[in-house]
């Protein structure tokens, strides 16, 4: 009852009688106490108006109390003030917290850049509740899931949170000294640019190539003819095209949907580029093949060979 | 543990001796902290007790608390 919206009242005379009065027309009387001229209780809102009446009627001298019990008015306090603590509160907490740690920094890496590693850990270590957990297992778990990092252990000095990374080694190729192998185009194409580290170039700029063939031999020549062995490495850009057929049934079925088709198909194929390709651009090619509709679409690739 | 007197049409509840319900009331007589009086119908009850509180009171029921000694069924 203490709970909802009530009102304490005070009442000369009699208690037994008083109470009596009021709980006869059918008001719940609470808490009655005796004191010393009277008694006091407490009666909900919707009873007020009609135990006035009453007493009134049976010219009792009454007066309010108070207009609501302490749990009430606690109650009350909280459903006027409790979300603007809340808010207040959490302020606090995250002002101090911003003011508890003061930087991050990030040691060991070389080629996995620094702010890629604060985007992910910024908003773990950046809460309150970090701050209550030091859940540094789980901050490590983050920043190893990042591309190239193979180990991450993080811990906190002072007003610091410092992140040591271990980055992932790149993979070396394993070449064979003592019997070295020619570089080979991987496909179809142009020459664009050669650049000879070692052995001795068999290709040259603007030079048609086929899938296969030999662009740096495994030896160097010497003025007398002779060949010595060699590891061929350097540098090759091929220019390569790539076609893809888009076939629809009919001319309606080309004007309602090639635009998008083509569209599609060019993204595609940028995201399916492998690590050295660039691509360069696309053309395309509408044909009529009895009823049907077939679009070429050529695409144009730097191919990278090392 | 409550007894209920069919013949007067009242009810009395006690609870341990902490507290007793009275249903079908017509009145408290008078109330201290060593006693509480009840009207009922052909009769009172009178309870006994220490720090005697009348907790609610309506038109049919009378709840009392404290530390009840005795109730005494006047008839």
């Amino acid at each position: 009852m203490t709970g909802k919206e009530c009102k304490k009242l005070y009442v000369e005379g009699a208690p037994g009688y008083v109470l009596n009065l009021i709980s006869r027309s059918g008001v719940k009387v609470i808490k009655p106490r005796i004191n010393e001229k009277g008694c006091t209780f407490t009666v909900s809102d919707k009873n007020y108006l009609k135990t006035c009446k009453l007493l009134k009627t049976n010219r009792r001298k009454f007066k309010l109390e108070c207009e609501r019990g302490v749990l009430t008015s606690i109650v009350i306090i909280l459903k006027n003030f409790g979300i603007w603590a809340g808010v207040v509160a959490s302020l606090v907490s995250i002002f101090i917290y911003f003011h508890l740690i003061t930087s991050i920094e990030v040691k060991g890496n070389s080629i996995v850049d620094k702010n890629t590693v604060l985007e992910v850990v910024d908003d773990k270590i950046k809460t309150p509740l970090f701050y209550f957990s030091e859940d540094f297992k789980g901050l490590d778990d983050e920043v190893e899931k990042i591309d190239g990092i193979a180990y991450a252990t993080t811990r906190k000095e002072g007003r610091r949170i410092v992140i040591n990374i271990v980055e992932e080694l790149p993979e070396v190729a394993t070449i064979d000294t003592q019997n070295p192998k020619s570089i080979i185009a991987p496909e179809d194409g142009v020459i664009m640019k050669i650049v000879v580290y070692g052995g001795t170039s068999a290709v040259g700029v603007g030079e048609q190539v086929v899938k296969g063939q030999e662009l740096i031999y495994p030896y160097l020549e010497s003025t007398e003819g002779e060949r010595l062995k060699s590891v061929a490495m350097g540098k090759i850009e091929i220019k390569t095209t790539r076609v893809e057929e888009i076939e629809y049934q009919d001319e309606s079925a080309f004007n309602s949907s090639s635009a998008k088709d083509v569209e599609r198909s060019i993204q595609n194929f940028k995201l399916s580029l492998k690590e050295g390709e660039v691509y360069l651009g696309s053309r395309f090619l509408v044909k009529n093949v009895d009823k049907k509709v077939v679009v070429s679409i050529y695409y144009e690739v730097i191919t990278r060979v090392a | 543990m409550g007894f209920f007197i069919d013949n007067f049409k009242y009810k009395t509840t006690l609870i341990g001796n902490e507290s007793i319900l009275i249903e079908g009331h017509r009145g408290i007589t008078s109330f201290r902290d060593e006693e509480v009086i009840v009207r009922v119908r052909g009769g009172s009850v009178k309870i006994n007790g220490r720090k005697l509180i009348v907790e609610e009171i309506n038109g049919e029921e009378v709840l009392v608390k404290g530390s009840i000694t005795t109730v005494e069924v006047r008839v």
